[in-house]
């Protein structure tokens, strides 16, 4: 017996009971299971007036009162119908609305969020942001000071949509108040003490923080909890290992932060990114394995970081599953010293 | 993408054991099991990951708002039997220096 033809006898059975037996309360009761039923494999009304027909005919209801009685049933059916209908109508409302704010918080990302890309001829720059949906809680951005030295920072926000987005451009301004001479330590200090007032408790802010002087090759770093970046020796064709072990923003008051000092040879490499690179999920749900990312940049190493960037993330994509998709960054930051 | 969660009450601790994963789309029902337990401030958490496999940024960030509602309260947070993938994030971002935490390693619960 098929299911159809199950709901079929249900209903034969809530009408006996309720024109023959007189039983309503058990006619009621199965009356609401098989509402729930027919409204599950999506059964239209007139589906449903149209089995009440021809149940009547077969059940050969012809007295009168017996079919007013039996609309009764039909009634009862309709109703759990409405009630479904207005569930989803307000469910398509809350959609709309959580649409709208998904709208505001990724313009603002359009706009007033989106860096500059310093440009000097002793470094080049590579840099690649995708949101996983409409909005990213992935943040970077770079300062360029007139003392030959950028500031940059690469963030994950915990959380997206409008919280993801406020919190965002107070990283943005918090980093243009960060005094440069105090160094990129001090400034996750003063950034970690704006967040942690102004976030709610279960949000808080990986950040990668460096300031690069593109005169001498000097990177300055501290990281608040965010993946550890790396270093690519040109020569030695070798990563190395940068992080200095932070909290993350947001969670304690006046948190301390350390820094240290690397210097960069002629090619050598910052390579910075979020742990949508690093805990990418394959096809077959196993993690990516760092050393095929360091193979990829090892076989773009003479290219612009530009399009390092581009073809890591074009790969990335490719070996993704789509239904573990992670906002993605990178940003590489590369000694062209004696290029030119 | 499932999460099994099971609560022991105890006097003064409420005994959490997770199973499965803990990203952004199982985090709220993880939220309603702990969010009562920190806000109301009479029993520490004790939370067993042994069977967790997977947890995401989400699922931390629930681990930090709690932890900071049980501290509000001088009560405690535990976390045993991390799975050293999972001890990994907490170990990045330094969660891992604020609250009692244990690996999980092979038949034992190796302390930190």
């Amino acid at each position: 017996m098929s299911y159809i033809d199950s709901l079929t006898n249900d209903y034969e059975e809530i009408l006996r009971l309720y024109l023959y037996e007189n039983d309503v309360d058990a006619a009621i009761a199965k009356c609401h299971t098989f509402s729930r039923n027919v409204i599950e494999i999506d059964t239209s009304p007139e589906e449903i007036v149209s089995l009440h027909t021809q149940m009547l005919n077969h059940m050969h209801v012809n007295d009168v009162d017996l079919v007013k009685q039996s609309l009764e049933i039909l009634e009862e059916v309709m109703i759990s119908f409405g009630f479904t209908y207005r569930d989803y109508r307000a469910m398509l409302d809350k959609l709309d609305l959580h649409d709208q704010e998904l709208d505001i918080a990724a313009s603002l990302q359009e706009t007033m969020l989106k860096p500059t890309i310093p440009v000097a001829d002793t470094m080049q720059i590579g840099a690649i942001s995708i949101p996983a949906g409409k909005v990213s809680g992935d943040y970077f951005n770079f300062i360029h000071h007139n003392s030959h030295k950028i500031s940059f920072a690469v963030a994950d926000v915990i959380g997206k949509g409008i919280p993801a987005a406020i919190a965002m451009t107070m990283l943005k301004f918090g980093m243009e108040l960060a005094h440069l001479n105090k160094g990129p330590a001090k400034a996750l200090e003063t950034l970690n003490n704006l967040v942690e007032k102004n976030v709610n408790k279960n949000m808080f802010i990986t950040m990668f923080y460096g300031v690069y002087d593109y005169r001498n090759g000097k990177l300055t770093f501290s990281s608040a909890g965010h993946e550890p970046g790396y270093i690519y020796r040109y020569e030695e064709d070798v990563f190395e290992e940068i992080d200095t072990k932070g909290l993350v923003l947001g969670v304690r008051q006046d948190n301390t932060y350390f820094e240290k000092t690397v210097d960069l040879k002629e090619n050598d490499m910052i390579f910075i990114f979020t742990d949508g690179v690093s805990e990418l999920r394959k096809h077959d749900e196993t993690f990516i394995d760092m050393n095929d990312i360091f193979q990829m940049l090892r076989e773009m190493k003479d290219n612009h970081p530009q399009d390092t960037v581009q073809y890591l993330y074009e790969t990335l994509t490719r070996m993704q599953n789509n239904l573990r998709k992670d906002d993605l960054t990178m940003l590489i930051i590369k000694n062209a010293k004696n290029l030119y | 993408m499932n999460i099994n969660i099971e609560v022991n009450e105890k006097p003064g601790i409420t005994e959490v054991s997770i199973a499965g994963e803990l990203d952004i789309y199982t985090a709220p029902e993880l939220k309603k099991v702990f969010e009562p337990v920190a806000a109301d401030g009479t029993s520490s958490l004790h939370v067993d990951l042994k069977e967790l496999s997977y947890m995401d940024s989400t699922g931390l960030g629930l681990f930090v708002g709690t932890l900071k509602d049980l501290n509000r309260n001088d009560k405690e947070l535990r976390v045993t039997n991390v799975q050293p993938r999972i001890m990994k994030l907490f170990e990045i971002t330094g969660l891992r220096d604020l609250m009692y935490i244990t690996e999980y390693s092979e038949g034992e619960e190796v302390e930190k």
